[in-house]
């Protein structure tokens, strides 16, 4: 029961709701636009990872998606290794291109260098390894390279947040050298805060490449996933009673027959300060 | 009474709320038959001191907190409903991206414009949630932890703000 709350990885994500396909527009507008660092960002449950994950097949050129989340650190080293680590299909695909073209120098070596080395490579020299991708791309006219790192279970709390914060400012600091690449981050609203406050340049630019999720889902959204579902007005009423919603919540209600307490709805009205 | 005056007739100074010794005593008498005496009271349970200046004296009212509060019921209220000033806090507070701000620093916001201790505020900024429980809508983090139902959240937001932030 519970995978039915995580989204699938692969092609085909199909977003529900028309707030979520407008999020979703205006993110595939940022990356035309040559937006190089974007930053989604929204609470718990709002779709981040499944809007993410939507853009495979959705954009040109390469999608590569890092899940931050099983890795144990959050440095630059960490976030480039697991990002390689986890496309290696596509790696594998762009030094295949890579021989046939011909290439010389560097270029050559990256297309002989063994998987294991590539990654090792990531881990050691994180963003000389980014940019020999970013080149290959480049010269293969493949682009651009898409990262989406999954970072939304990092909190302000965590000690790593400040590595993590980091490593998002040494993409900012080369997205010169990284011209045909965009980095786009899921980020919890507690990261965002922190960042405002401990990194201002980083904060700026971030700024100029947000896109913040809705909370809750709006009438429009309900009506379509109530359909989808094949549910009627009469559960439709019910789910609007239960008070606004987040899109997690309400996929859980349709896969869990309307249990609102396995879906975390909390209807309790006690609040308190501690 | 007594300090209801001092706070009318006084200056602010180091010790507490200083006022002219004849000025006080003579508004004073106004109200009391007799304002030396209650002068003298105050002095003996350390509410207050006569001091010496230049050639005449002073009443210095040095019970702080008391005269807080007689300056808290001098000063009009503000004539602004709860919601809206929960509201203002918010969006002054909110980070510019998320629209989210932190708790704790709303609670030092109403603390600060209405001028009430830290628990007043507390209850004031709870009170507003609960009469408007879908105007609000909550995160983790932030420095104080707000317990709705059984999560804790320390963030909060205004339904509809910063949504369409980046564009």
């Amino acid at each position: 029961m519970q995978r039915t709350l995580v989204p699938k990885r692969g092609v085909g994500i199909r977003l529900l709701g028309p707030s979520w396909r407008a999020a979703r527009d205006k993110l595939l507008d940022m990356v035309r636009e040559d937006y190089q660092l974007i930053t989604i960002i929204g609470r718990a449950g709002t779709g981040k990872t499944t809007l993410l994950l939507s853009l495979e097949g959705a954009v040109n050129g390469l999608f590569m998606y890092a899940d931050m989340t099983e890795v144990r650190d959050r440095d630059l080293s960490a976030i480039v290794s697991t990002a390689f680590a986890d496309n290696i299909d596509v790696i594998k695909d762009i030094q295949e291109k890579l021989k046939k073209s011909g290439i010389k120098g560097l270029l050559k070596a990256f297309a002989k260098a063994g998987l294991d080395e590539v990654v090792e490579s990531a881990r050691l020299k994180p963003m000389e390894t980014l940019a020999l991708l970013n080149n290959a791309v480049e010269y293969l006219g493949i682009g651009p390279l898409i990262i989406g790192i999954d970072e939304g279970l990092l909190s302000q709390d965590d000690p790593r947040a400040v590595d993590f914060i980091n490593a998002i400012h040494a993409f900012r600091n080369n997205m010169q050298v990284l011209s045909s690449t965009k980095i786009i981050i899921t980020l919890l609203p507690d990261v965002v805060n922190l960042i405002s406050k401990i990194d201002t340049p980083l904060f700026d630019v971030l700024k100029l490449g947000a896109l913040t999720l809705p909370d809750y889902v709006t009438k429009e959204d309900l009506k379509e996933v109530v359909q989808e579902y094949g549910l009627g007005p009469s559960e439709a009423g019910k789910i609007e009673a239960l008070g606004p919603l987040t899109m997690r919540q309400l996929i859980c209600l349709m896969n869990t027959k309307m249990d609102a307490i396995k879906c975390g709805i909390d209807t309790a009205g006690e609040i308190t300060i501690e | 009474m007594a300090y209801i005056i001092g706070a009318v007739l006084g200056k602010e100074d180091v010790g507490g709320v200083r006022v002219a010794y004849s000025t006080y005593t003579t508004t004073l008498g106004k109200w009391v038959r007799d304002p030396d005496s209650v002068v003298q009271y105050l002095v003996n349970i350390g509410k207050a001191e006569i001091l010496k200046s230049g050639s005449g004296r002073s009443v210095l009212l040095t019970d702080k907190e008391l005269m807080s509060r007689v300056n808290r019921l001098l000063t009009p209220k503000e004539d602004a409903d709860p919601l809206t000033i929960v509201l203002d806090g918010i969006r002054k507070l909110a980070n510019p991206l998320s629209g989210y701000a932190d708790v704790g620093e709303v609670i030092k916001y109403i603390e600060d414009r209405l001028e009430i201790p830290t628990k007043e505020a507390e209850e004031f900024l709870i009170k507003v949630i609960k009469f408007h429980r879908a105007r609000f809508v909550f995160a983790h983090g932030g420095s104080r932890r707000l317990k709705i139902g059984s999560t804790y959240y320390g963030l909060i937001k205004v339904v509809g703000d910063a949504e369409d932030a980046g564009s």
